[in-house]
């Protein structure tokens, strides 16, 4: 009787990623704090929090389409489309808010692309955003042809660099952080979200039950072609300058970002919390990394490690819960 | 008696069904569609006319050798990158692999002048084999879906380039005023007027033509491409195979990236990026299935050569370069679609055939 009860509550203890993701946290917390005394200053932390809040913004949106088992490696390469369409006019001398609309309307007609050859060729999600990254990436060099568009005006950079008056909060923050709140609703309290998670589980199941799979999908890829193409126009406008390369290995690290968050590559499993949780330790131990003077392309090492990590260590997480389950069984 | 009457009426069945067959490989059209090689090398072919009719410097023996120049490394690529196509996989660390290797053997080179090219050769194919089995270990035995572990092993070549090149080069590059002379006319030279690189292309061609075509191990990569469950129960070492396959693209991209450096001689931190779109475009190009199982090297030739003129094209046509990336997306994009629509129109066809029975 009582090896049976012990057995229940072992297997309502489910062993969870973000456990694992909490301590991490804490930890890289402390060995940044214990580097440089300057880091645990409450300025520093925001301030910091815009280098990766724009990767930030792409994960929400990337998350909802990983959970829907679909994984979209061209971010980066719309997010730079779109950069160089917003510099390629504002070159021409443009006003720069119709730069801005036509920039976002090109961001979500490339998502629009993305979602339509998916649901019209039935070619998996991962192949056809391959193609057309080189295809967007192709576009803005073409626009752009390896110069560099700087001298935006003040109000512009404002948006990026500037902070809510009288506080240190960085207003991207507050964008993410809108953002955050309307993705978790939507994802783990609405009908919708439930929709995402079962179409991520078993396509054909989800579609037999009357979920109309193909105008989620296309819809899904058309709102995340507007968003890269809004955190474009953040990160221009953090950057002041736009070049073709702009965001290059964006796509890397944001779906290291979603993995490590304890979301299943191939669908049908992430929450908000765990996302948001990677999101922080992943930047933060990116500060911690330059803090100690670590080159760019060692970092992008750095989180390719990581992912290769994550991912095994996921598995690793499903082999022990599936052996424990069937041990409940026998 | 009964069983014999069910012998007959089954023959005349499968002599019915092989008459449609025949009447299905005589339509023209449908044997055009079903055959990849032969529409490809009418491609190429009215592609090379309506160049020469640009520029007739084009159709000179000296621009062919620059092509063939230009397409040896993608070659020799695209044929690890076909064989785990085929296998259901993709691997996009090939480019930075590539880097890797031209950088690690091209500094083993500048240390130790003396090696003759063929053990360079052979220095690069077992460092692209390693870096090809960590590959092949982390999809087969950690079961992480192919293009997220090589998308993360992609940049941890680059970084380790960055890495070994600053721990043991103090960042220097390898570049032509340190490499012995040997090494760089290996790559450049004629044996017999015939270039070195041409020799090595049509050997490992040929050889993998038998390996796929003619061994047990090469069937083994189409059957675990077309159908993985099928493949385990009729008894294929499922995880040697793709470990294999990951290894096979890995040798080839080392010996590749100690040509890269023969040719070019240069090997930095950033050699190969970008490269394994233009080898997965190739590959496509030939007709390989993006979903496995299907292929053919013949094709990933065509492909290649097909990718090297349009690219000797568009230089000799005085074309931005910048258009480069963009015109290899929008054939890319139009392959994968063309590709997929004839295959969803064989099999319907096929479909249509097996219902008549």
């Amino acid at each position: 009787m009582d090896t049976n009860k012990i057995i229940l509550k072992k297997q309502y203890f489910n062993f969870r990623w973000e456990y694992v993701l909490i301590l991490f946290f804490i930890l890289i917390n402390i060995i940044n704090a214990s580097i440089s005394p300057y880091y645990l200053v409450t300025e520093n932390l925001l301030k910091m929090s815009q280098v990766f809040i724009e990767k930030g913004i792409i994960g929400l949106i990337l998350l909802l389409l990983v959970i829907s088992g679909n994984v979209d490696i061209s971010p980066a390469a719309i997010l730079a489309l779109s950069a160089a369409m917003f510099g390629f006019l504002y070159d021409k001398g443009l006003n720069i808010l119709v730069c801005i609309m036509i920039s976002l309307i090109i961001g979500t007609f490339c998502g629009f692309l993305n979602g339509i050859i998916i649901i019209k060729t039935g070619l998996p999600s991962i192949i056809v955003t391959l193609v057309n990254l080189t295809f967007f990436r192709g576009f803005a060099y073409v626009l752009l042809k390896d110069e560099a568009i700087y001298g935006f005006p003040d109000k512009f950079t404002l948006l990026g660099n500037g902070t809510i008056p009288n506080t240190a909060i960085p207003i991207a923050d507050i964008i993410f952080i809108v953002l955050a709140i309307i993705v978790g609703l939507i994802l783990h309290k609405t009908y919708i979200g439930r929709y995402l998670y079962a179409i991520g589980s078993n396509r054909d199941t989800a579609s037999l039950s009357g979920i109309n799979v193909k105008k989620i999908t296309l819809s899904l890829f058309t709102i995340s072609g507007f968003i890269y193409a809004f955190s474009a126009i953040l990160l221009a406008s953090r950057l002041g300058s736009i070049r073709p390369n702009i965001a290059t290995g964006f796509e890397l690290e944001v779906i290291t970002i979603i993995v490590f968050g304890g979301a299943a590559v191939f669908g049908g499993n992430g929450t908000i919390f765990g996302f948001i949780l990677s999101l922080l330790t992943l930047g933060y131990l990116r500060f911690g990394l330059a803090l100690i003077n670590i080159p760019g392309q060692v970092m992008i090492m750095i989180s390719g490690l990581l992912l290769i990590i994550a991912i095994l260590s996921n598995n690793l997480i499903k082999m022990i819960n599936e052996k424990r389950i069937l041990k409940v069984k026998l | 008696m009964l069983h014999y009457l069910n012998n007959v009426k089954r023959s005349k069945i499968v002599l019915k069904f092989m008459k449609e067959q025949y009447k299905f490989y005589k339509n023209f059209l449908n044997f055009l569609l079903r055959s990849r090689e032969l529409p490809l090398f009418i491609l190429i072919i009215i592609l090379c006319i309506a160049i020469t009719i640009r520029n007739p410097s084009f159709i000179t023996i000296e621009n062919f050798k620059d092509i063939i120049n230009d397409i040896a490394v993608y070659s020799i690529l695209a044929i690890g990158e076909m064989i785990v196509i085929i296998t259901g996989g993709i691997d996009l660390s090939i480019g930075t692999g590539l880097g890797l290797a031209a950088m690690i053997s091209g500094m083993i080179i500048v240390f130790n002048n003396n090696i003759p090219p063929i053990i360079a050769l052979l220095i690069g194919a077992i460092i692209g084999g390693i870096l090809g089995a960590f590959n092949g270990l982390l999809i087969a035995k950690g079961k992480i879906v192919p293009l997220i572990a090589t998308l993360a092993t992609l940049n941890i070549f680059r970084g380790l380039n960055v890495v070994i090149n600053l721990r043991f080069f103090k960042s220097m590059w390898v570049t032509a005023n340190i490499l012995p002379d040997s090494f760089k006319a290996f790559a450049r030279e004629d044996t017999l007027h015939i270039p070195n690189l041409l020799i090595i292309i049509v050997v490992l061609y040929i050889a993998f033509y038998y390996l796929l075509n003619h061994t047990v191990t090469g069937r083994e990569f189409y059957a675990v491409g077309s159908n993985e469950n099928a493949a385990r129960i009729s008894g294929i070492n499922i995880n040697k195979v793709i470990l294999l396959a990951y290894i096979i693209s890995g040798i080839l991209f080392g010996l590749s990236g100690v040509l890269y450096a023969s040719r070019y001689a240069i090997a930095q931190t950033d050699t190969g990026i970008g490269f394994e779109f233009i080898v997965i475009t190739a590959v496509i190009l030939g007709g390989v299935s993006i979903k496995g199982g299907k292929g053919t090297i013949v094709g990933v030739l065509m492909g290649t050569i097909l990718m090297g003129i349009i690219s000797n094209a568009l230089s000799i046509s005085m074309i931005s370069p910048f258009w480069k990336l963009a015109i290899n997306g929008s054939i890319l994009l139009i392959a994968v679609v063309v590709n997929k629509a004839i295959e969803d129109n064989t099999l319907k066809k096929q479909e249509e055939l097996r219902r008549k029975f």
